[in-house]
């Protein structure tokens, strides 16, 4: 490949500026954001040397490149550097610089070394390149690069490296500041950009270090794309990101970024088109079956830790919604709720893709979306729709689709999942660390967190540990602090949740503080000094006094074990603590003594300490110390006992020193060793890195390949209806050339026959058997021109050119048209021949048998009037022959005045030179013959050359004029006759189709003069639809000869209203018997129509109205003779049509005969006055019913007034005439009761008030202060007052017990006999003071209330006792049987009562005798009688046989008997 | 013109409890005059024929009573009787139609009942001839004016 460069570059072509760049841990991606914006020619050369496993084969070469258009190679051996160059150092080699090369060398023995090492680089870059040697440290860990970069500034060169934000590991760039030889820091994509101006002689890095980003295209999209959609690209993959671009330029047809760039200034639609692009929402439903199976049992144990308490899921970037419904659908089947509204689950799904949002709110997705989706959770969670499913609405309600950029807007917070997935593959590392924080952030203490295929928490691993590795599930780190998000703080404040959230932060640096505290004392209280180590043997934190076991040296704070204590606690600790926290199990180190005090004792004892499932175990290393108690003088004595003893223990103390020593050397091959994995960690982590990176970018080349996919399936398939619409022209144009008779080439521009006609190949004598023949080929025959020649012609004009070609032979016209293509270039020429030779021959022979044949005189003249030519009616007209016609003078045929005249005309035209058409003229011959004839003349040639003809047309039209002025006069009449009789006038031409309308019938239907099509489909579309089917059935029958055409039918009139005409019509037939046309007339009878139509509604009114008021009516002559009679008043008369009558004098008959005089009588006087007259009188129907009728008539007369008949109306008021009758009964009984209302009232009023106005006046006496009254008249006034009350209380007992009878009382069988008796029983005390006698007979059982009856017998029996004036008092009663029923008689020897008061003493308070002198209400009597009448019986007083009253009661049997 | 104090009047009514209450309010009203009963139409017959020729006679009958109405009483009277018998209806009816009845029948009044002060003076407005005047004692005489 170097051979490559150097050949394709000219010798000497070295570059002026080497640039090196060192990278380890997380560089790959930083190189990529370098190299992406690199200058294409800068006279600089870029050498990398990135950290990399020794066996592992780098892609890194293909991987820049990829990117790229600048050259990168593998560094070889010995090369000299070009400028514009990428230089890639291969793994398990070390760079150097050595005389003006590159040169590769193994790498450094020590184990721990990183290859190729950065620094042994840049030294050697520095020393060799000077002030043209310039440094790049971009992310890794560790401090390689640190001293080179002070080598490089050393010697002049200028330092750049990647700032802490961007850098993925922070480590060698730190180390790399922390030198203070850094000139630049920068993010990797500003040191790509920024480099010309670094190159730039004097350096001025002062202004470097203050000018903005540079702003290529790249950056100026990013910035057009924010401030549009307020999304932030600057930190998405460079990669996916200008491919994205490159999409659009290619659409848009640009070819650089700077013209894109100046579109998407200028228009906002492209750069809504560049966002739609950059969203490449590739999703579905469980995408990658396999992580969804392992969700699962996560989401499981979710659903079971929360206890049906609010579960917050929140689905990152979830375009279409396809993943969020996914989630759904698995947390309900794993909380196997009975319904989805108890599942207690919120889903937060957010994109920045509106559209997709709209798409996942509807929750509608084809079938073909659906194939992931079991059948099971098909009919579970989803409705069919006609062209797919729709999500079903309890499910949708669990999710919250919603706006959200999960770079720019705060997060949502205890979230207990987060599902991301291929959405970070677009991020930068920055973005994506800055993502995870985030997301670390959201989630509550533990909670899960599901990333796509290619996703992995790498960069991030402080915030979550694995769950799941290889399935892309993760539990969140808890952390005591959570770092906010950086860009969250300065958005909008989240007022609510920041107020919950601090409160809860508080508490929980409260828990904190307290728990800090508790472990301070328990520590204390094991050993007061003591460290807490992490895994990673930090020291964490430091409790009590450390002074004796921990040194600080110069230089960069480190709290690792191995460089802050002292031995041998270091070693004890570096040795036991990886073994207490994996086995998490106490260690207790030996005990050992001070080298100051040897009594002081000091033993380590490191505690396991779980902070709980999520966290890191730490150990606890406390530092025991005691002092030996033994006294030196025991010693001192065991010494003097056993010096044997001290031997041994001299011996062992060497041999303990010596195991130290060896100790001591294997923890330094340990730390080696540590420090030598430390480094093939950090490169096996850059290949890692650098395959996830590939991986990454394979997933997102998958997906854009997905979506490329798509459209290319869109634009095949719109490619393959292309195809099949060019087959069909290409079959069309074949069909065309193979079947057109016109003589037809294509050439293109070489002139090369590319298509002809089948008949070409004959016109041009074109071989068929020469495939693609040239033009030159065609032969044409004479008088044609250079077919080449008017081809270039035509193509170099751009226009088409004619040639016409008149020969004897040929009569044709050469037509050549360039062949322009949709752009306008022309790309060929067609020839088309129009060979009129055929036509002109033919048409020549029609013209001479025309001439000979056609029935008027022509002759060819010339200018003098000899007749050149003439045909054969010439001669005849001329009444010449054909021979002696030719040759002769034309005007010499005429008298003198028409000769004149004909010369006249002659003249004009050899003047003018204007035709005459037409004109018509009276000829007289010389013969004397008249004739009209109808002349035209024409003239052609000139006279100067003398081929001056003129051409004669004499057509004798005397018989037409003739014909012509008696068609004249006809039309006059007819038009005369058609005024008058208001019709319009059509004429159908049926064979021409051709229709004339008749000024007439153009006013009827309203149409201006030139308003009607004229032809027969105007006249048929002027008829009404609904008429139009009987019309054109009627018009059929006529012209077949069926009948006549006569009919009413409607014509729409151009107004749009419809209008009655009534048609006749008259066909023409031929010979044949094929009607050729059609004359008819229009008459306009709308006006008629509507009087009919008028007349019509109001007969069926009157009917109806007949019918509906049983009216009857009929009409009789003066003579008596009936003219008609209605059905109803045969009907009325009870009577049918056939037994009608038709005198008045046996129509009289039925009337009722008393009735009848004034009937007649009325009858008379109507014929007698001619005056209108009202009767009603009854008739008798046969059956001998009486009907009663009202009957009203009016004379008619003729139109001289004279009486003519009587129009008779009559109407059976019968049920009128009853109903008033019973109406009349109803009123007297309304008035008697009304009467008798009134007398109930007056009396009541009346005797009711007597006691009352006596008590009133007495008590007011009595109560008078002026009143004197002794005591007597006082009490007399007492018991009078109680007389009149006692009164007064009667009276209500009994007009109660009157008003009672009218109430309805149960009736039954009641035995007469034992009423009496009762009666008796309650009279008895009466009976016997008056020794009264009472009698009765046998009495009937009857039916009735027996309430009643004991009233009855009561009243009259206490009457006759009361009122008799006898001693011994007699009273019989008895009972008699009568035919319609019984009657009972009362009768007594009392006083009796006046005839004149029999009939008063029923009536309500009437008395006979003074109250003074017998007591009594006056309504005995009165009840007696109601009650009989209440039975519809009668009750009757007369004088008695045994000197006193009777009183005689009937009751009917059908009242009292049942 | 003469005029003389009434000594007598005439009650013809079937109510012994009306004279008798009659009685004692012309007593309380010091109205100096003799209420005498006529119970039926005979007792009042007597009573006319008894009259001295040239005596004023001032009548009331009752409306209603069992055997004779008052009407009656008074259209019987009035064919025979002269100016010196004014009769008149005391009632406790206030009917308008009981009202017209009793003056076609020849009434000289319609007064309400209780009869008293209150009735005689009505009578007094409705016959001119009448009037009453009251005495230096505060009795009260009826004038009547021949």
């Amino acid at each position: 490949m170097d051979s490559a460069v150097n050949k394709r570059k000219p010798k000497g072509a070295i570059a002026k500026f080497w640039i090196g760049i060192g990278a380890s841990a997380g560089g790959l991606e930083a190189l990529r954001g370098l190299v992406r914006n690199l200058p294409p020619n800068v006279p600089a050369a870029y050498i990398v040397a990135q950290h990399m496993a020794p066996q592992h084969k780098s892609m890194l070469t293909e991987i820049i490149g990829r990117d790229i258009s600048l050259k990168v190679v593998d560094v070889t051996d010995n090369v000299v550097p070009r400028p514009n160059v990428i230089y890639i150092t291969p793994p398990n080699r070390n760079i150097i610089v050595d005389g003006g090369k590159l040169r590769l060398v193994d790498p450094s023995r020590e184990p721990a070394a990183p290859k190729p090492s950065v620094d042994t680089f840049f030294k050697t870059l520095g020393a060799e390149k000077g002030k043209y040697s310039i440094g790049i440290i971009l992310s890794g860990t560790g401090s390689d690069g640190a001293i080179g970069t002070a080598a490089i500034r050393a010697a002049g060169g200028v330092m750049i490296c990647q700032d802490e934000l961007t850098a993925k590991y922070s480590g060698m760039p730190v180390s790399a500041m922390e030198t203070g030889c850094i000139d630049l820091v920068m993010s990797p994509e500003e040191i790509g950009a920024q480099l010309p101006k670094i190159l730039k002689m004097p350096r001025d890095l002062d202004a470097l270090r203050a000018s903005p980003l540079s702003l290529d295209g790249t950056a100026e999209l990013v910035g057009l794309l924010l401030s549009r959609t307020k999304v932030n690209f600057l930190h998405y993959k460079t990669a996916t990101f200008q491919r994205r671009v490159e999409r659009r330029m290619a659409s848009r047809r640009v070819e650089t970024l700077d013209e894109y760039v100046e579109i998407a200034k200028n228009t906002p639609e492209e750069i809504d088109l560049l966002f739609k692009e950059l969203l490449i929402s590739v999703t579905s439903f469980f995408r990658d079956p396999h992580e969804f199976d392992s969700i699962r049992g996560y989401i499981a144990k979710i659903v079971k830790a929360k206890k049906g308490e609010q579960i917050r899921v929140w689905v990152a970037g979830s375009a279409t919604g396809q993943e969020a419904y996914s989630l759904a659908m698995v947390f309900a089947e794993a909380a196997q709720a009975k319904d989805l509204e108890s599942l207690r689950l919120q889903i937060f799904a957010t994109d920045i893709d509106m559209k997709a949002i709209e798409v996942a709110r509807r929750g509608f997705y084809s079938h073909a979306a659906m194939e992931q989706v079991p059948t099971e959770y098909i009919q579970k969670y989803f409705d069919r729709a006609p062209t797919g499913y729709i999500v079903k609405k309890s499910l949708r309600e669990k999710i919250v689709f919603s706006y959200h950029n999960i770079s720019q807007d705060p997060p949502f917070l205890n979230i207990d999942m987060i599902s991301c997935r291929n959405l970070l593959i677009y991020f930068q590392a920055s973005l994506q660390a800055e993502v995870f924080a985030r997301f670390h952030y959201s989630l509550v203490p533990g909670g899960l967190l599901f990333l796509g295929k290619a996703e992995a928490v790498t960069a991030s691993e402080q915030l979550f540990r694995p769950a799941d590795k290889e399935k892309h599930i993760f539990f969140q780190r808890p952390s005591g602090e959570k770092r906010p998000p950086r860009e969250a703080l300065y958005q909008t404040p989240f007022n609510v949740q920041r107020g919950e959230s601090s409160k809860i932060v508080e508490n929980r640096k409260l828990e904190l503080i307290a728990a800090t505290k508790k472990f301070d004392s328990l520590v204390n209280a094991i050993g007061p000094n003591a460290i807490l180590l992490n895994a990673d043997l930090n020291i964490v934190r430091v409790f009590g006094n450390m002074d004796r076991y921990a040194k600080l040296a110069a230089g960069a704070v480190d709290t690792r074990v191995a460089t802050l204590l002292r031995d041998p606690y270091r070693q004890d600790i570096q040795a036991a603590t990886p073994g207490v926290i994996r086995k998490k199990q106490n260690y207790h180190g030996i005990a050992r003594s001070d080298k100051a005090d040897c009594r002081r004792m000091t033993r380590i004892n490191i505690y396991p300490v779980d902070a709980g499932e999520n966290q890191d175990v730490h150990a606890l290393v406390v530092f025991a110390e005691w002092h030996e108690t033994l006294p030196s003088k025991d010693i001192d004595a065991k010494d003097q006992v056993a010096p044997e003893l001290a031997r041994q223990i001299s011996e062992l103390g060497n041999e303990l020193a010596t195991t130290k020593e060896n100790l001591q050397q294997t923890v330094e091959e340990l730390e080696t060793s540590n420090e030598e994995m430390q480094a093939l960690n950090e490169e096996l982590q850059s290949s890692n890195e650098e395959l996830q990176s590939t991986n990454e970018e394979l997933e997102t080349s998958n997906e854009e390949l997905q979506s490329t996919n798509e459209e290319l399936s869109t634009v095949n398939e719109e490619l393959q209806v292309n195809a099949q619409q060019l087959n069909v022209v290409n079959q069309s144009l074949s069909s065309i050339l193979e079947n057109i008779s016109i003589p037809l080439l294509v050439v293109d521009r070489g002139l090369v026959i590319t298509n002809a006609s089948k008949v070409s190949e004959t016109y041009f004598k074109i071989s068929p058997d020469i495939a693609l023949p040239h033009v030159s080929r065609c032969r044409l025959r004479p008088g044609f021109p250079d077919l080449m020649e008017i081809l270039e012609k035509a193509m170099m004009t751009g226009s088409p050119c004619e040639a016409y070609v008149e020969t004897e032979e040929d009569n044709a016209i050469l037509s050549v048209v360039p062949h322009l293509t949709s752009s306008g270039e022309i790309i060929g020429a067609i020839v088309l021949i129009n060979d009129n030779t055929a036509a002109l021959t033919s048409t020549r022979n029609e013209l001479q048998l025309i001439f000979d044949n056609v029935p008027a005189a022509i002759m060819v003249r010339d200018q003098n009037g000899t007749i050149l030519r003439a045909n054969r009616m010439s001669a005849s007209l001329l009444e010449s022959t054909p021979e002696q016609t030719v040759g002769s003078n034309f005007f010499d045929y005429f008298d003198e005045p028409t000769r004149t005249e004909m010369k006249g005309d002659h003249q004009a035209l050899l003047t003018t030179g204007l035709p005459q058409v037409g004109v018509q003229r009276k000829l007289r011959f010389k013969s004397g013959k008249e004739i009209w004839a109808q002349k035209s003349l024409i003239s052609t040639g000139d006279a100067k050359r003398g081929d001056l003809k003129i051409y004669s047309m004499l057509q004798d039209v005397t018989e037409a004029r003739e014909d012509q002025a008696r068609i004249a006069e006809n039309e006059v009449r007819l038009a005369q006759a058609t005024k008058a009789s208001k019709a319009g006038v059509w004429d159908w031409n049926i064979v021409s189709g051709e229709v004339y309308w008749s000024p007439e019938l153009m006013e009827i239907m309203k149409i201006p003069e030139d308003g009607f099509g004229g032809a027969i489909e105007d006249g048929v579309a002027s008829v009404h639809p609904d008429d139009l089917e009987r019309v054109i059935s009627a018009r059929d029958d006529h012209l077949a000869g069926k009948c006549d055409y006569n009919i009413q039918h409607r014509l729409m009139r151009s107004d749009g209203v419809a209008v009655w005409v009534h048609s006749y019509g008259q066909a023409i037939w031929d010979e044949n018997g094929t009607a050729i046309r059609m004359v008819g007339a229009s008459r306009d009878i709308t006006e008629e129509r509507e009087i009919q139509n008028s007349v019509a509604v109001q007969k069926d009114h009157l009917e109806l109205a007949i019918a509906l008021s049983s009216v009857g009516h009929w009409e009789i002559d003066p003579e008596g003779k009936i003219i008609s009679c209605s059905s109803e008043a045969l009907k009325i008369l009870g009577v049918s049509e056939k037994d009608g009558h038709s005198e008045l004098e046996s129509a009289y008959l039925f009337y009722h005969p008393d009735d009848l005089k004034r009937v007649k009588l009325s009858v008379r006087y109507a014929i007698k006055t001619g005056r209108r007259f009202t009767c009603e009188a009854r008739l008798v129907r046969s059956d001998g019913e009486v009907r009663k009728v009202k009957s009203s008539g009016m004379p008619t007369r003729d139109p001289e007034g004279n009486i003519v008949g009587i129009f008779i109306v009559f109407q059976d008021i019968t049920e009128i005439w009853l109903r008033e009758e019973e109406l009349a009964k109803s009123v007297a009984e309304l008035g008697r009761s009304n009467e008798e209302l009134n007398r109930f009232s007056y009396v009541c009023s009346h005797d009711m008030k007597e006691p009352v106005r006596m008590i009133e006046s007495m008590t007011e006496l009595l109560t008078s202060e002026d009143f004197e009254a002794d005591d007597k008249l006082r009490a007399e006034l007492i018991g009078r007052i109680g007389n009149n009350t006692a009164r007064l209380r009667a009276i209500i007992d009994s007009l109660l017990a009157y008003s009672r009878i009218d109430a309805k009382i149960t009736r039954d069988h009641i035995d007469l006999n034992d009423v009496v008796h009762d009666v008796l029983g309650v009279l008895s005390l009466a009976v016997k003071e008056r020794k009264a006698t009472v009698k009765f007979g046998k009495l009937p059982k009857i039916y009735g209330a027996r309430v009643h009856f004991m009233q009855i017998f009561q009243n009259l029996i206490g009457n006759s006792l009361k009122y008799s004036d006898k001693d011994e008092p007699l009273i019989e009663l008895t009972a008699e049987k009568s035919k319609d029923g019984w009657t009972f008689r009362l009768e007594d020897n009392g006083p009796g009562i006046p005839e004149k008061s029999r009939t008063e003493i029923f009536q309500l308070f009437s008395r006979l005798e003074r109250r003074d002198e017998i007591d009594g209400t006056g309504l005995g009597l009165s009840i007696v009688q109601k009650i009989v009448l209440q039975y519809h019986g009668k009750i009757s007083c007369e004088a008695s046989e045994l000197g006193g009253a009777a009183f005689v009661i009937w009751l009917p049997s059908k009242e009292v008997e049942r | 013109m003469n005029e003389v104090s009434l000594s007598d009047i005439h009650f013809v009514e079937d109510s012994n409890d009306e004279v008798f209450v009659s009685r004692l309010l012309l007593k309380k009203q010091r109205i100096g005059i003799n209420l005498v009963h006529h119970s039926g139409m005979s007792s009042f017959r007597a009573a006319l024929d008894a009259k001295p020729a040239d005596a004023i006679m001032l009548a009331f009958v009752d409306l209603n009573m069992p055997a004779m109405k008052g009407t009656e009483i008074i259209a019987s009277i009035l064919d025979k009787a002269k100016d010196d018998v004014i009769m008149g209806i005391c009632s406790g009816s206030e009917d308008p139609e009981d009202i017209r009845l009793s003056f076609n029948a020849g009434a000289s009044f319609f007064v309400n009942k209780p009869l008293g002060r209150q009735a005689i003076e009505n009578v007094c407005k409705s016959v001119s001839r009448l009037s009453l005047r009251e005495n230096a004692d505060e009795s009260v005489d009826i004038i009547v004016r021949s």
